[in-house]
C-alpha cells in the first residue's frame, strides 16, 4: 500500500505537471522563467515551496522537539518579516528585470555595478552556499524514505533514487513544470500535516492533555526562551530579523522575483508569504513537542527523525505513507527549484561570459540541463555523510547567503561602489563566519546574538564604508 | 501612513516584542489548545504585522496605480 500510495502521489504532482510544458520554441526565458508570467497563486505557491524544505518538516520538528515552542514564534514571525523584503528588494528587481531582461542575479549586479569580479563572486556565493540546502533536502527525503519503506530501502539508495527522479523531472520540465508542481504540493502538504497533527494527538489524548503532559515532564517546551534559554532577548532578536536578510538572497526566491506577471501579483504574494507562516510553522513544532511522551531522549541528529517516527507510531499506515510521501514530494520541490537555479546561474554567469560566448538559445538550454543533472550529484555526495544537524547546516548556508544582502540592497536603491569595497564586504564578512563556524573566533564576540548578525553588520558596515553616490532613477 | 511611519511601527515590533515577550513567560498557565499564553502574543503581533503590511501594500498601489 505505501508504494501504491507514493507511486501515485508522485505521479499526479509531478509526471502531472509535465503535460504540455514542452514548447517546440523554448527560450531561455521560458525554461528558466517560465515567461515572466506567473499569477499570483502560483508565485505564491512556488515561493512557498522554498520554505517547504527538509527545514521545515524535518528542522522545525526537531528544533521543536530540543527547543519546544519558542521555535515557532522564531520562524513564524522571522519569517513573516522577511516579506518585507519582497518590497525593499523584490519590487526593484522585478522592475529591472522587465526593462533589462536579467535572468540571474549575477546579471542584475554586473548591470547596476559594471563589476564582473562583483558579479561572479555574487553568484559564486550564492551557488556554493546554496548546495549544503541542496544536499539538505537529498538529506531529509533520504530520511523520510527510509522511515516510509521500514528500511526496505535504504538511506543510500533513497538518496540515489531522489536525485535521478529530479534530474530527469528537472530536465524535461523547466520553471513551467516547478512552478505547477508547487502550488499542487503547498495545497497538499498543509492539508496533511494539518491532519498528521489530528491524528497523532487524537492518540495522546487530545493536543491540550498532550500539551499538559509534555509541560509536566518537560517546563522549558513551553517557555519562550526554550528549553536551556535558547533565544535569550538577543537571540531572539537576531532570529527575527535574520529571515528578512537571507531569504530573498536564496538564488531561487531571489529568480522568483523576475517571475512575477506584474507588480500586484508581487505584492499579493509577499502578503500570503507573511500570512501563512502563521498556520504552518505551528504544525511540525507541536509534533516534534508532542514527540517527547512517545520518544523521550532524543539528541543531536536523532532528533530530525522525530516527524516520521511520529508518523509511524501513531498514524495509520495510509496517513503516515501520504504525508511522508507529501514530505518527500516537498523536498524535491525545493531541490528542483534549487538545481533550476543553479543551473541558470552557472550557464549565464560564467559558461557564456567566460566560455563561449556565442551560445544559441537551444545550446544554453541544453548546457542548463546538464548542469542540473551534475550540480544533482554534487548534492547527493553531501548527502550520504550530511556534516551536521539539518538545523544547523541550513543555518550555515543561509548565513552565507544573507551577506549578500547589503550589496545588493543598495546596488537596487541606486548606490554604487568605490572599486572593490563589495567584493571585500563579501569576502571580509564570510571570513569572520567561518571563524565562528569553526570557533577560531570566541562565540562571546558575537555579543549574545548569534554570529549571523555580527557577519551580516560586518557586510553592512564595508558596503557603507565603500558607497560613492546615489544614482539618479 | 506615510513610509517612514511604517518603518517605525515594523522595527517597534521587532524591539519591542524582543525585550518584552521573553518577560511574558513568567504568566503562570496555558490557554487555549494547551498552547502557552505568550504564544498568543506572538500570534497576535504576526496578525497586527500583516495588516500594517496589507495596509502599506494598498496605500504603495494608490500611489503607483498597482503598476
Amino acid at each position: 500500500m505505501i508504494y501504491i500510495i507514493f507511486i501515485l502521489y508522485i505521479g499526479f504532482t509531478f509526471w502531472g505537471s509535465l503535460i504540455g510544458v514542452r514548447s517546440k520554441n523554448e527560450t531561455p526565458e521560458s525554461y528558466f522563467l517560465a515567461d515572466r508570467n506567473l499569477k499570483t497563486l502560483s508565485l505564491f505557491f512556488t515561493i512557498l515551496a522554498t520554505n517547504f524544505s527538509a527545514f521545515y518538516f524535518l528542522g522545525f520538528a526537531g528544533e521543536g522537539y530540543k527547543v519546544g515552542y519558542a521555535q515557532y514564534s522564531i520562524m513564524a514571525l522571522g519569517t513573516a518579516f522577511a516579506a518585507l523584503s519582497f518590497f525593499i528588494i523584490g519590487i526593484p528587481v522585478w522592475k529591472l528585470g522587465q526593462e533589462k531582461k536579467y535572468i540571474t542575479p549575477a546579471e542584475l549586479v554586473l548591470g547596476l555595478s559594471g563589476d564582473r569580479i562583483l558579479s561572479s563572486l555574487f553568484s559564486t556565493v550564492m551557488i556554493v552556499f546554496t548546495l549544503p540546502y541542496l544536499a539538505l533536502q537529498i538529506v531529509g527525503g533520504g530520511y523520510i524514505l527510509e522511515n516510509l519503506t521500514g528500511g526496505d530501502i535504504s538511506y543510500e539508495l533513497s538518496v540515489i533514487l531522489l536525485t535521478v527522479f529530479t534530474i530527469v523531472y528537472v530536465v524535461i520540465g523547466g520553471m513551467k513544470s516547478v512552478a505547477r508542481t508547487d502550488l499542487k504540493q503547498g495545497v497538499l502538504v498543509i492539508l496533511f500535516m494539518l491532519l498528521a497533527v489530528i491524528f497523532i494527538s487524537a492518540k495522546l489524548g487530545g493536543l491540550v492533555e498532550a500539551n499538559k503532559t509534555v509541560q509536566s515532564m518537560v517546563p522549558d517546551l513551553f517557555t519562550i526562551e526554550g528549553v536551556g534559554d535558547r533565544f535569550t532577548p538577543k537571540r531572539w532578536f537576531s532570529f527575527m530579523i535574520f529571515w528578512f536578510f537571507c531569504i530573498p538572497m536564496f538564488p531561487q526566491l531571489f529568480m522568483r522575483f523576475y517571475i512575477a506577471k506584474d507588480l500586484k501579483t508581487l505584492k499579493n504574494s509577499a502578503i500570503l508569504y507573511a500570512l501563512i507562516p502563521l498556520f504552518i510553522s505551528i504544525l511540525p513544532v507541536m509534533i516534534g513537542v508532542m514527540g517527547h511522551l512517545s520518544f523521550p531522549g532524543l539528541e543531536g541528529k536523532e532528533a530530525d527523525q522525530i516527524l516520521p517516527m511520529m508518523l509511524v507510531e501513531h498514524t495509520s499506515e495510509w496517513l503516515s505513507a501520504l504525508v511522508m510521501t507529501g514530505a518527500v514530494a516537498a523536498f524535491m520541490s525545493t531541490l528542483d527549484s534549487q538545481l533550476l537555479a543553479l543551473s541558470t546561474m552557472i550557464t549565464r554567469d560564467f559558461y557564456i561570459p567566460f566560455g563561449k560566448k556565442d551560445l544559441g538559445i537551444k545550446q544554453e538550454v541544453f548546457i542548463g540541463r546538464l548542469l542540473v543533472g551534475l550540480l544533482a550529484i554534487i548534492g547527493m555526495l553531501i548527502a550520504f555523510k550530511p556534516f551536521a544537524t539539518i538545523f544547523d547546516m541550513g543555518k550555515m548556508a543561509f548565513t552565507g547567503l544573507a551577506v549578500l544582502f547589503p550589496v545588493s540592497l543598495f546596488l537596487v536603491k541606486g548606490y554604487r561602489f568605490k572599486s572593490g569595497f563589495a567584493s571585500m564586504a563579501i569576502l571580509v564578512s564570510l571570513v569572520v563566519m567561518f571563524g565562528f563556524y569553526y570557533q577560531l573566533i570566541p562565540a562571546q564576540w558575537s555579543f549574545g546574538f548569534e554570529y549571523f548578525i555580527i557577519v551580516i553588520a560586518i557586510s553592512f558596515l564595508i558596503c557603507m564604508a565603500g558607497l560613492k553616490r546615489k544614482q539618479d532613477g | 501612513m506615510k513610509g517612514h511611519v511604517f518603518w517605525i511601527f515594523i522595527f517597534s515590533i521587532i524591539f519591542v516584542s524582543s525585550v518584552t515577550l521573553p518577560h511574558l513567560s513568567y504568566f503562570e498557565g496555558s490557554s487555549l489548545f494547551g498552547l502557552p499564553l505568550w504564544l498568543w502574543a506572538v500570534i497576535d503581533i504576526h496578525i497586527l504585522f500583516v495588516i500594517a503590511l496589507v495596509y502599506f501594500s494598498k496605500r504603495d498601489d494608490s500611489k503607483t496605480g498597482g503598476k
